[in-house]
């Protein structure tokens, strides 16, 4: 009798260590980055208040989106934050949206760049970081853009007038002008993304389900307003 | 729901002259537009001045709002988001940025609003397939209450609701208007007008099959004439040509490719129009406004004689007539190859491609743009009756939220009126060849372009409109729905399972998540599944499901094109 309740709880331990589940992100200031080695950011915070809310054990950890989003493609795990496109539906299971965020053209301090539709952009010279959605949606309406690989580039950029036009997250663009002390002028924000906490499908519904219903709860307890209202400023 | 290819910007770029430096908006700023960009209306240009008089008063008090709203990407849309919102924001002084992404985005986006009470956007323009999980729902604005009651002030006096050709698509059973369409366009048959008259394949044609080449009337001879190019014909010119095409990769737009009418062409439903009643295009059964299910032992037909035929064709034509690895192919990937001079004829083409085929450049138009090719009504199935609907029309049609805050739903509804006004419509049709308006449609400016377009204004000036129909109310929560087409179709077009048992397991899973959403609770009308009854039993009763034919292959019939023309009158 001993044994056998030894052998449940040895069980039982495994199986408590075996969902925990491993959330991964990538190192993108201000959604998720390391301060004093702790995992921290928009995203971060907001993940952090889902899994509570679902009751559900988890661990967050950091690395670059190609290997993250490989992993998850094997093993049991989840991405975070992620674009939910046409593309990638087979690929996952999907909660979503874990962050709505928005996409706009920023200008250097005191520029009236005169744009007030997405074509009205186009004659104009615009930086972007490289392999972001921002550049794949700007090239995928025909748009000639400059991209980079330090999207921080970007502000000085402006600032020493090699751009007109910096196409950037609005939280971004937010976080870097204020990292730098550069202050941008917000030209039109063109675009609304909904990012989402994708998970290899063999993540069990239920689980899933579980994560649906706390993200409609979070949401209307005001903890993401509050969340993105914070790193905003 | 096509996605597709960017807006031709060149063609609004002197717009942006004009639109770029005026600051005060107002009736002067109306008078620039109606002169140098709405020329081409159905009202006089007193009438027009008259009309934006209107909008310039009731936008009065939302002139501090910028307003967000989403469509797909179609160039009727990119018109739109580049120079409507210029013209509207000109006059009106309201800021509007109207954005674009794939259709499948846009639901996702709707849904989330309709799930989180969060709100994202002001107005969405949003296929009007969602009408049955708008009504049922509670979370959307019935605009004829809204413009009797508090969107009154905001209503346009001059909209003529009853100009409108897709209203029936848009209202739900209990008679309200829930969502107001802002471009339609129809999913057709497309064919090589230029190799269908050619007398030596003509001679060919007959010598093997004993009938004419012309347009299919039917199923059979579809099959008969992919056949035809892809194993007979097969190079044209030292081009090796295809008698269909089609995709296959498990991808969610190969659910429109089915859940846009596939069914209802081959005859899977019951008579009615928009949607066969009490069985629609979808096979799911409505008993007063209430789903009962999809499976034929709850008395549906998604897995009846009819759909599996309609899936067991499908896999069966893009295995042996579409060009090799199509079943590889997204619906984005296979839209370029009717342009590319190398098929014959596709049974299931968007018209919204029309302007995109037109283009001079391409192998399938003369030197003048003047199409080679033509669309005509699409052949039907061995299920199919008379007083069924034929086929799919997508009409995008604006959808106002109870989550958006009524003042931004105002401000937004204005925008919305404005680019579907009399002053605007004909203009925005002529663009995106998407038309709304019966007045547009009938307009001597459209009977001047028609030879341009390969049947598109015939087949909007027809009766035959009517029976190309979207998605209607018997689907509870489409978004919801919606994934079970392609996640199962994928299936059979890659061999994983037969048709029927696709069919089978699409069926069941609907049930599932019919059950799933009545558990979750709706407004109105949620489902309540029938209990499960020996097949025989619904197989036998009239209507659908129908039992299986004898004979799934009849004589194959042809008409020429200007008889399929006449058929439409």
């Amino acid at each position: 009798m001993k044994a056998l309740i030894c052998a449940l709880f040895l069980f039982a331990a495994s199986l408590s260590q075996a969902t925990v589940l491993s959330l991964i992100t990538e190192e993108l200031p201000p959604y998720a980055y390391k301060d004093k080695g702790k995992i921290v950011g928009a995203s971060v915070e907001i993940v952090e208040a889902l899994f509570k809310e679902a009751g559900v054990p988890y661990e967050i950890k950091i690395m670059p989106w190609k290997r993250a989003f490989e992993l998850v493609k094997t093993k049991d795990a989840c991405v975070f934050p992620i674009q939910r496109s046409q593309e990638r539906e087979a690929l996952f299971h999907w909660v979503s949206p874990v962050l709505i965020t928005q996409t706009g053209f920023y200008a250097g301090a005191g520029k009236a760049v005169p744009v007030t539709t997405l074509k009205d952009a186009m004659p104009f010279k615009i930086g972007t970081y490289r392999g972001s959605a921002v550049e794949e949606y700007l090239v995928g309406q025909g748009f000639t853009v400059d991209a980079t690989t330090v999207d921080e580039a970007n502000v000085h950029k402006l600032k020493a007038g090699r751009l007109d036009l910096w196409a950037a997250d609005t939280l971004s663009a937010a976080y870097v002008s204020k990292k730098n002390k550069v202050q941008l002028e917000e030209i039109m924000v063109y675009f609304t993304t909904l990012r989402a906490l994708a998970c290899n499908p063999n993540v069990s519904e239920s689980l899933m389900q579980k994560l649906r219903t706390a993200l409609q709860s979070i949401y209307q307890k005001g903890v993401v307003d509050a969340v993105i209202e914070k790193y905003r400023q | 729901m096509p996605t597709r290819k960017p807006f031709n910007w060149a063609s609004a770029a002197m717009l942006a002259v004009f639109g770029a430096g005026l600051s005060h908006a107002g009736m002067d700023e109306a008078g620039k537009w109606i002169d140098q960009e709405f020329k081409d209306s159905t009202l006089s240009r007193a009438q027009q001045l008259e009309e934006m008089q209107w909008f310039v008063n009731a936008a009065k008090p939302y002139q501090n709002i910028t307003i967000r709203v989403v469509s797909e990407r179609i160039d009727t849309h990119w018109y739109e988001a580049n120079v409507l919102t210029k013209a509207f924001t000109d006059i009106t002084g309201i800021k509007v940025v109207h954005e674009i992404t794939g259709e499948d985005d846009v639901v996702k986006k709707i849904k989330t609003q309709m799930d989180l009470n969060y709100s994202i956007y002001d107005m969405y323009i949003n296929d009007s397939d969602l009408i049955g999980t708008h009504y049922r729902s509670g979370k959307v604005v019935a605009l004829s209450d809204f413009m009797e009651a508090e969107g009154k002030d905001v209503t346009l006096p001059t909209l003529d609701l009853d100009d409108f050709i897709g209203l029936s698509f848009t209202t739900g059973p209990d008679g309200k208007l829930y969502q107001l369409p802002d471009q339609q366009f129809a999913n057709l048959y497309w064919y090589r007008h230029d190799w269908f008259s050619r007398d030596d394949l003509k001679a060919k044609f007959k010598k093997i099959y004993g009938y004419e080449l012309n347009v299919p009337a039917n199923w059979s001879a579809y099959e008969d004439i992919a056949e035809f190019f892809t194993v007979h014909v097969k190079e044209i010119g030292g081009v090796r040509v295809y008698g269909h095409m089609d995709y296959g990769k498990m991808d969610p737009s190969l659910g429109w490719r089915f859940s846009d009418a596939w069914l209802s062409m081959a005859g899977a439903g019951d008579k009615g129009i928009p949607n066969g009643i009490p069985v629609d295009e979808w096979g799911i059964r409505v008993e007063d406004c209430h789903p009962v299910g999809a499976s034929v032992s709850r008395g549906g037909a998604l897995n009846g004689p009819a759909a599996v035929y309609s899936l067991a064709k499908f896999t069966e034509w893009l295995q042996k007539y579409a060009p090799p690895k199509s079943n590889e192919l997204n619906f984005s990937q296979a839209g370029a190859l009717p342009g590319q001079g190398k098929i014959a004829q596709q049974i299931f083409w968007y018209t919204a491609f029309t302007a995109a085929l037109t283009d001079p450049k391409l192998p399938v138009t003369d030197a003048n743009g003047k199409p080679k090719w033509r669309m005509a009504p699409s052949p039907r199935g061995p299920y199919w009756e008379d007083g069924m609907k034929l086929g799919y029309q997508d009409a995008g049609s604006w959808t106002m939220l109870t989550s958006t805050p009524l003042e931004r739903r105002k401000a937004a509804w204005l925008y919305a009126q404005f680019i579907v006004s009399k002053t605007v419509s004909l203009k925005k049709t002529l663009v995106g060849l998407t038309p709304i308006r019966e007045s547009d449609i009938n307009s001597e400016k459209m009977s001047s372009v028609a030879h341009k377009y390969g049947g598109l204004i015939e087949f909007y000036r027809s009766p035959a409109r009517k029976a190309w129909t979207p998605t209607g109310t018997n689907v509870p929560d489409y978004p919801a729905l919606a994934d079970l087409w392609w996640k199962n179709a994928a299936l059979a077009a890659n061999n994983r399972l037969t048709p029927k048992a696709a069919m089978d397991k699409m069926a069941k899973e609907m049930d599932g998540r019919l059950q799933e959403i009545a558990d979750k609770g709706q407004a109105r009308c949620e489902p309540k599944l029938n209990p499960e009854k020996e097949e025989s039993y619904w197989l036998s009763q009239p209507g659908a499901p129908k039992p299986k034919l004898d004979n799934e292959k009849p004589q194959g019939v042809t008409q020429t094109y200007e008889e399929s023309l006449k058929a439409w009158q």
